[in-house]
């Protein structure tokens, strides 16, 4: 692990070096989250309760949803993209090291760098928000932090085997941008997915997707039962594994493909 | 015991062929040509350990792609390639330890951090105890001169402190092989001496095994005993590069300086090589080289003249040239030996 390890510390030392342009995508990554809030206070006029959620639960929601995003969501995919375009490929493949851990190392840096850097406006909106927003309740912050864990692994497992597809489609960006929208919108960071139509809410507890975003943020509300959340669990776990697999044999394949072309 | 073996091994890949016009394009949406490129064909050879190889060719010969195939990224379509006891496409990091990869186009330095930390990291990745880390670190930082530009970022060093930074990057684990492709391109003519001369004085001295591609003969001809010729992805000559003089030895340089200019009423037989106000280089068949020589100095003023062999980039460029015929290359090289 020690490599990996060194390449995690060296990604963050070049990531500060590049601080205010992170703070930046952070701030401005905050805006939209905004209006979206003062949508849901006028939405709410009148009103106590939609679908189960309070105002105060849903602006929790859409805060904390938007926040995981900033620190889960990946973006390797571009870099990744790049390098097999410029088929850069080949100074890793000669090295006695693991591409996907490289990675790995290399999209938790970033992550933290993130977290570190998003920390002053987070707790500027926390504070500002203060009325509007609940806190978690003990008993469920393991859980939560469990969940979250496996979120970024899950995040991470699903853009790596994203980025790989590069190698059989030279040009993805199109395909990238689909992805980050349809994600966006199936981990439910934009609403709660307990707001759609109960058949599709039924189909998308058993996706990958909802373990994203969805799954943490309802457990930090308390939406679920205990016996619920150790499901949950079980199932973003088994999405976990499936993907390793996956990725393994994308990887296996791509490394075919790769050499057909003439590396 | 051969280091590097390599046994008929050939490598075809396809590649989509597009057509011109408006309507091919459309139709290559859904019916793809695809074109079989052989990038190499029959090659075979072996090397032992510490000899330094020169592999030479124009553009699209396949030497990227033997070099590839030797590094194990791309497996051959057919024939086996043996490098000690791996087979390289297997890619066990037993091996990937003993082989130093120098891509000149590529860059494996961090960009924005300095050389140094890149070093580190390659200490953890081949798992270089500290020790021999420190040793080979100096040896190589003082070789290569670059103690002054350790601690600079990547991205403001020269193009040449960037090479020597490369090289540096890729022996610290002490492969026993070496791969350098192009480990010279775009640099000026003192960088490219040094880092020469650092060559031919590690490699030699630690008895590395180097397979060198370069289009630079100046590296060739001082660096490697041997050369591998590869055109149209066979191996067309295998041996000295000195000796590929013989190959067109059925022709001479005959190089006259003439007292006056050059008068206009001279014949100027097979073919001018080289013309200016007073002296010419002319190609000519061997068989005919005296009577050319007697003709011309009886009816002309000539200060001096000289017979030539054909310099090595000639005869290169002469090969390069020359009409794909689909020779086997180990014939001819057999023939010349």
């Amino acid at each position: 692990m020690k490599p990996y390890n060194k390449i995690f510390r060296l990604s963050l030392q070049q990531l500060f070096q590049y601080r205010m342009n992170i703070f930046m995508f952070i701030i401005f990554g905050f805006l939209p989250l905004l209006a979206m809030l003062y949508l849901w206070i006028t939405i709410y006029e009148g009103k106590d309760t939609i679908q189960g959620f309070s105002l105060q639960e849903m602006i929790t929601y859409v805060l904390l949803a938007k926040l995981l995003e900033v620190l889960l969501l990946p973006d390797f995919h571009w870099s990744i993209n790049t390098e097999i375009r410029k088929g850069e490929l080949s100074k890793y493949l000669v090295k006695p090291l693991s591409y996907s851990r490289y990675w790995f190392a290399r999209n938790l840096a970033v992550r933290t760098s993130h977290f570190v850097l998003a920390i002053i406006p987070i707790v500027w909106i926390i504070g500002s928000m203060k009325a509007y927003t609940l806190p978690i309740q003990q008993h469920n912050v393991l859980l939560f932090l469990l969940s979250v864990l496996g979120s970024f692994i899950l995040y991470f497992l699903m853009y790596y085997q994203i980025s790989l597809l590069t190698i059989w489609f030279i040009d993805v960006s199109s395909f990238f941008f689909t992805v980050d929208i349809l994600l966006e919108f199936l981990a439910g960071t934009i609403i709660p997915l307990s707001l759609l139509p109960n058949w599709l809410y039924e189909i998308l507890k058993y996706l990958p997707f909802s373990y994203l975003i969805y799954f943490p943020t309802s457990i930090y509300l308390g939406k679920f039962l205990h016996k619920e959340i150790w499901w949950g669990l079980c199932i973003q776990g088994t999405w976990i594994l499936v993907f390793l697999l996956t990725s393994r044999l994308l990887w296996l394949w791509g490394l075919k493909k790769y050499d057909s072309v003439g590396a | 015991m051969n280091t590097i073996t390599v046994d008929h091994v050939s490598k075809n890949y396809r590649r989509v062929r597009t057509e011109e016009g408006l309507w091919n394009s459309l139709k290559s949406l859904v019916f793809r040509n695809f074109e079989t490129v052989k990038a190499l064909e029959n090659v075979s050879f072996s090397l032992e350990q510490g000899e330094m190889v020169g592999l030479i060719g124009p553009n699209g010969a396949g030497k990227s792609t033997l070099i590839k195939t030797l590094c194990g990224l791309i497996h051959p379509s057919q024939g086996t390639v043996k490098v000690f006891d791996f087979k390289p496409t297997d890619k066990k990091n037993a091996f990937k330890q003993q082989i130093g990869v120098v891509l000149g186009q590529k860059n494996q330095l961090w960009w924005d951090l300095s050389p140094v930390e890149t070093f580190k990291l390659h200490q953890e990745i081949y798992n270089i105890p500290e020790e021999e880390f420190n040793i080979s670190f100096q040896e190589l930082t003082q070789l290569l001169r670059v103690e002054h530009v350790l601690t600079t970022p990547v991205r403001n060093l020269s193009l040449g402190e960037r090479m020597k930074c490369e090289l540096i990057a890729s022996l610290l684990h002490r492969p026993k092989i070496l791969f350098l492709d192009e480990p010279t391109i775009g640099l000026d003519i003192i960088s490219q001496k040094k880092i020469r001369s650092f060559l031919k004085q590690y490699c030699v001295e630690k008895k590395i095994t180097v397979i060198l591609t370069s289009h630079y003969m100046d590296d060739i001809h001082y660096l490697c005993d041997r050369v591998l010729i590869m055109k149209s992805g066979t191996l067309f000559y295998d041996g000295k590069l000195q000796s590929i003089q013989s190959f067109i030895s059925d022709y001479k340089y005959l190089r006259f300086t003439f007292k006056t200019v050059i008068p206009h009423t001279i014949n100027l037989y097979d073919q001018v090589e080289e013309i200016d106000r007073q002296t010419l280089v002319i190609r000519v068949a061997s068989a005919n080289a005296k009577e050319v020589l007697q003709h011309i100095t009886s009816c002309y003023s000539v200060v001096d003249y000289s017979e030539e062999r054909i310099p090595v980039q000639d005869v290169l460029e002469h090969i390069f040239s020359e009409p794909n015929k689909v020779s086997n290359g180990r014939d001819q090289h057999e023939a010349i030996q």
